[in-house]
């Protein structure tokens, strides 16, 4: 009953002070660590009563870090709470914030001491079972018997190879040492192993704490490596990011010889760059200690539990070289060291034996040597002989310039420049003699060229040229008309068929040689110029000038222009085929017409006349095929021209 | 060989090898909560090892037969040399035996180990047994334990979220109604188990024996002082109504009855009698101590209500102290919870994927179904497709086969599908036909079904080719002089005639 009363006497009191305080005040939480404190001390308060807080209230008056149970500290309010919350149930086991866990966490333990080392693990060489065996039970005498035991058997076995384990450089005799070093504790354990084991098979918790405490200082000690890692890293990347171009000559200072054992010792610019880094790492550390002390200001209660991050280790820079003891030489001439060397004199006389030059102070041996010795001059002087007989033979100094200068002129290949390095063997300014003899083809006079020479002579000749030379050979130059006629002769027969050249001939002229025609020459030959004359002769009684190629209707005149020229009735001279059954003999027969009139008219007089259909009936003029609906002066057909009927075949076959 | 010295100086080798190999999993690199897991199995695997070869090494330093003196004895003295060539002998016998034999020291054990263990891109195997929906020791799986709860006597229904947000508040669960029954005991039980079992499988270290003994200490302590929450209530609800009854103004029991069946229990309560039975017989239990002190009263009233009370307190406190020990786990599992109920949420929020898992599982059981059957169902009498089963009756129509086309040349034969009809003018039955009439079957009787049409067909083409021959009447041309062209007919009839 008494526990009952409590409460209630509890509970009345801390409900008006809680509620006055959250209506004047508000509720203001503390800090991680301090709220820590706060929880625990409400939970007892709630649990033991208010004589446990005016106990606690009396023996930590002086700490700072309970001000919370006074009436006027702001968190007194949070206290007053926290104790009505744990009375009421409410709060049943404390919660730790994260950041008070991560807190707790930086201030592990960190392992100072290494684990005991392994007693009983060692690897042997090899695995053969029989070496193996062998040597544990070697190892378990030896470590029975001791060190006599040992000598007595190698003494034994020292020609069995088996044994070699035993001696020092074997692979297996730190195997074998091993072994007995462990056979050895097997055989004589401490007093307390008994106990020791049977604890270690049933408490748990210390086979526990010992792996644990081995994982964190393996841990321990792969962070301190790569801590000293990253420094090195970090000490090289700073090396190489000094900038020496930043570095420039600021004054020149010059010192007396008097005044060099003052100056401090010789340095590298290695030891430059460590003394930089140095003053960089000092003015880091100044402004790292600065932060430590805002931070301390801030807060003093995370100065108890906080761990000080170890302090940077002092650099010491390393020691500059030995000091030198050189000497400073000023005004050094290096010059002037050759001007001063005493140049000697020497005297030299002309011998009045031989001729030489010869310095004074050999003179003595000289004449000794050639009055004593007569073979010396012999030798001497044929010697002097083989010389000159040499110096015809080399060519002088000058020469040889001369000879480069006639020898670069030929080779262009060499020393050409340009274009001028594919002409090869020529000489420079030869280029345009040759090209001028190439113009001109002159004859030597030799009987080996004079063939080669005409036939150039000749391929340069044009044809007309020929021609020219012929004619005036036979006489025909001086009738140009003539000539003219005879150049006209030669498209008409291209143009035309044979067969109806040969009829014409015979047709003009039936009086005349009948024997003599058929085997008429071809035209043009220089050699008989009087059968030509008269076809040309017989053709300027026919009519107009004769085609000189073939011909196309693009070529006519027009049509209106004809008829300015030619009008009224034409007679045409038509040229019959050889056509029996239209009762035709290959004779001529004239027709007149009207020049405007179509050629569907002349076919008409045609049929008429020899009764041939007008369908067969196919005129040609002047190589032209006409064309019914067109008319005489459409194909500038004049007074007696000359057509030539054909018969015009069904199915395209000619017979 | 069974050196008794030998065989103890490998265990100590092996016990020192444990602790290392047990060092270097614990640094090893783990990449999935699956290695974690497997991980911490391991680590259990070389602790128990640890601790049996710690057992077996201490018998043998106890010497309890003295073996390990003998050979002491034997391996020292006068004859060690006799001894050591006679061991020698036995060596040299057995590997002469057995020259292949393979030595297994510890060191090549315990380095294959090693390798697996730095490999931390190995292949995890399964080496401990979880649910799907524990995924391999992440989360918690408690519907079997949720259905327990919400059946439990008074409880308000909640659903599984909300029971994996409250399942260790069990002061909420009210006292007298629920936590009396065999089924909340059987509950939490269940629980417990669960919970420990979880822990085994995830946290194998752990050391839950001393967790439970400091939970078992503090709830017995709290629960005897009166102030346990959750089981407190008892006393301060009995205490206004235990009030004693001055039994002065009453004469007799039937005075009593008056007061009622509850104030009569009160009293007797008050000062520790039996409560139970009726009214008449409260009364005179209690009209029987007028006048006399309790030390008087009958013993067997006395001793039988204290014992039930203390058989009462000695039930509570042990449901007491396992739910203790629930909530201690549940704090450990305090990550496992959370990833619990994310997971619970997580799927809740994949219905459209269910729904189509679903779906798959109906069509697997159509399928099963289906090739069962041995005659299919087939009402409208349609072709069967490649898989044995009627096409669609869309694909039906779609072909046509709904119309049919008969042959007059083939006997009448009827044909499904325009397909069907225009192939089978190629065929052997449409060609016999044909040969029967006398006719070519050429591309000209394409679609002709009829004889008559056929025959018909035939003789047309039969007079248009007779046309056609060469007539030299007809065809012959002749031309007169005049270059016209006639035929030979009408050219003989001018001759005759003397017109040309």
């Amino acid at each position: 009953m008494t526990a009952v009363v409590s409460n209630r006497e509890e509970d009345s009191m801390n409900n008006e002070p809680s509620l006055s305080g959250r209506a004047i005040i508000g509720l203001i939480y503390p800090p991680p660590d301090i709220r820590t404190i706060v929880d625990k001390t409400a939970r007892f308060a709630a649990k033991n009563g208010v004589d446990f807080e005016n106990k606690i209230r009396e023996k930590e008056a002086k700490n700072p870090k309970f001000n919370f149970l006074s009436i006027t500290d702001p968190y007194h309010a949070y206290y007053k709470k926290m104790v009505y919350d744990f009375s009421e149930g409410r709060v049943e086991a404390p919660k730790v914030p994260q950041a008070v866990k991560e807190h707790v966490k930086k201030a592990e333990f960190v392992p100072s001491a290494p684990p005991p080392a392994y007693e009983f693990s060692a690897d042997p060489s090899t695995i053969n079972a029989y070496d193996l065996d062998l040597i544990r039970l070697v190892a378990l005498f030896v470590a029975r018997n001791g060190r006599q035991f040992l000598t007595q058997l190698m003494t034994r076995e020292a020609r069995n190879y088996q044994f070699d384990f035993l001696k020092p450089a074997h692979c297996n005799f730190t195997y074998f040492t091993k072994l007995v070093d462990q056979y050895q504790k097997v055989l004589v354990p401490s007093t307390n192993v008994v106990a020791q084991l049977q604890d270690d098979a049933t408490n748990k918790k210390r086979l526990i704490e010992d792996i644990n405490y081995r994982v964190s200082w393996e841990k321990h000690q792969k962070g301190l490596k790569d801590r000293e890692e990253a420094e090195a890293e970090k000490e090289r990347q700073a090396y190489a990011s000094i900038d020496w171009h930043d570095f420039v000559v600021v004054q020149t200072v010059d010192f007396q010889p008097g005044d060099t054992s003052q100056l401090p010792p010789l340095c590298t610019p290695k030891d430059v760059g460590a003394r930089i880094l140095l003053e960089a790492r000092n003015e880091m550390q100044k402004a790292a200690a600065e932060m430590q002390e805002m931070d301390m200001e801030e807060s003093d209660s995370d100065d108890e539990d906080a761990v000080q991050a170890p302090e940077a280790p002092a650099f010491t820079a390393p020691l500059p070289p030995t000091k030198q003891k050189d000497v400073i030489v000023r005004d050094y001439d290096p010059k002037r060291n050759v001007t001063q060397k005493p140049k000697a004199v020497e005297n030299w006389i002309i011998s009045p034996l031989t001729g030489e030059r010869i310095p004074s102070d050999k003179l003595a041996e000289h004449v000794r040597y050639n009055t004593v010795d007569s073979q010396y001059k012999e030798d001497r002087d044929r010697h002097i002989g083989e010389r000159s007989t040499e110096e015809p033979v080399l060519a002088l100094g000058a020469d040889i310039s001369r000879n480069l200068g006639n020898f670069a002129e030929r080779r262009t290949d060499i020393f050409g420049v340009g274009g001028e390095q594919t002409m090869i063997g020529k000489k420079l300014g030869e280029e345009d003699n040759s090209q001028q003899g190439q113009n001109k083809l002159i004859w030597d006079g030799t009987e080996e060229t004079r063939d080669m020479i005409t036939r150039a002579v000749q391929n340069k000749v044009t044809l007309d040229q020929q021609i020219n030379e012929i004619h005036r050979q036979h006489g025909f130059v001086a009738d140009p008309s003539k000539e003219k006629i005879g150049a006209q002769q030669v498209p008409r027969h291209q143009s035309t068929q044979g067969n109806v050249t040969i009829t014409q001939g015979i047709t003009n002229i039936p009086g005349q040689m009948p024997s003599g025609w058929p085997p008429v020459p071809p035209m043009g030959m220089p050699g008989m110029p009087n059968q030509a004359l008269p076809p040309i002769r017989q053709m300027d009684f026919g009519g107009g000038p004769p085609a000189k190629r073939p011909r196309t209707e693009d070529d006519l005149i027009p049509e209106a222009d004809w008829l300015k020229k030619v009008n009224g009735a034409i007679s045409l001279n038509v040229h019959l085929p050889q056509a029996p059954e239209h009762g035709m003999d290959g004779s001529i027969v004239q027709f007149t017409i009207q020049v405007t009139a179509p050629m569907s008219e002349l076919k008409q007089q045609i049929q008429d006349r020899y009764g041939m259909p007008v369908g067969k009936q196919k005129l040609m003029s002047d190589g032209l095929f006409v064309k019914d609906n067109m008319s005489s002066a459409f194909y500038n057909l004049a007074d007696r021209t000359a057509i030539y009927l054909q018969v015009k075949e069904r199915g395209g076959k000619k017979k | 060989m069974d050196s008794c010295l030998e065989t103890i100086r490998n265990l100590h080798e092996e016990r020192e090898r444990l602790i290392d190999i047990t060092v270097k999993e614990k640094i090893a690199e783990k990449l999935t909560h699956k290695a974690k897991v497997n991980s911490e199995q391991r680590v259990k695997t070389f602790v128990d090892r640890y601790y049996s070869v710690s057992a077996e090494l201490a018998k043998f330093y106890k010497d309890e037969d003295g073996s390990k003196s003998m050979e002491m004895d034997s391996v020292s003295g006068p004859n060690e040399f006799a001894e050591f060539y006679s061991r020698l002998k036995v060596i040299k016998d057995a590997h002469r035996r057995n020259p292949d034999e393979l030595a297994e020291p510890l060191t090549v054990e315990f380095q294959k180990i090693n390798e697996e263990i730095i490999n931390p891109e190995r292949a995890e195997p399964d080496m401990v047994e979880f649910s799907d929906e524990e995924a391999y020791g992440r989360f918690l799986d408690l519907h079997a334990q949720y259905d327990k709860f919400i059946n439990l006597k008074n409880i308000k229904r909640v659903d599984y979220m909300t029971y994996l947000l409250n399942f260790e508040k069990f002061t909420e669960i009210p006292k007298n109604t629920t936590k009396k029954t065999g089924a909340y005991k059987e509950y939490i039980n269940s629980l417990k188990d669960y919970l420990v079992s979880f822990m085994q499988r995830t946290r194998p270290l752990h050391d839950l024996d001393s967790v439970f003994s400091e939970v078992n200490q503090t709830v017995e302590r709290a629960f005897k002082a009166g102030n346990l929450p959750g089981w407190e209530a008892d006393k301060n609800k009995n205490g206004p109504q235990a009030a004693a009854v001055d039994l002065s103004p009453y004469n007799s029991a039937e005075e009593l009855e008056g007061l009622g069946l509850e104030r009569l229990k009160g009293a007797l309560m008050a000062i520790g009698l039996k409560c139970g039975g009726t009214l008449k017989e409260r009364a005179d239990r209690l009209f029987a101590t007028k006048g006399h002190k309790l030390s008087d009263l009958e013993k067997a009233a006395m001793s039988s209500n204290n014992s039930d009370a203390e058989k009462q307190n000695a039930k509570n406190l042990t449901l007491a102290q396992t739910e203790a020990h629930i909530m201690a786990l549940a704090d450990i599992l305090a990550e496992e919870r959370t990833g619990t109920r994310e997971n619970v949420e997580r799927k809740q929020a994949r219905s459209a994927g269910e729904v189509e898992e679903e779906e798959e599982e109906e069509i697997v059981i159509e399928e099963e179904e289906e090739i069962d059957e041995s005659a299919p169902y087939n009402p409208k009498n349609l072709p069967l497709g490649w898989d044995g089963k009627p096409i669609p009756y869309w694909l039906y129509k779609l072909h046509g086969l709904n119309l049919s086309y008969s042959c007059e040349i083939c006997g009448n034969q009827t044909y499904k599908g325009p397909k069907a009809f225009q192939k089978h003018f190629n065929e052997w039955r449409h060609s016999h036909g044909m040969r029967c009439l006398g006719i070519p079957n050429t591309s000209h009787f394409a679609n002709i079904t009829k004889i008559k049409d056929a025959l018909d067909l035939w003789n047309k083409l039969k007079t248009e080719k007779e046309m056609a021959k060469w007539n030299p009447d007809i065809d012959e041309e002749y031309e007169d002089s005049s270059g016209n062209v006639v035929t030979r007919k009408m050219y003989e009839d001018l001759k005759r005639q003397g017109l040309l």
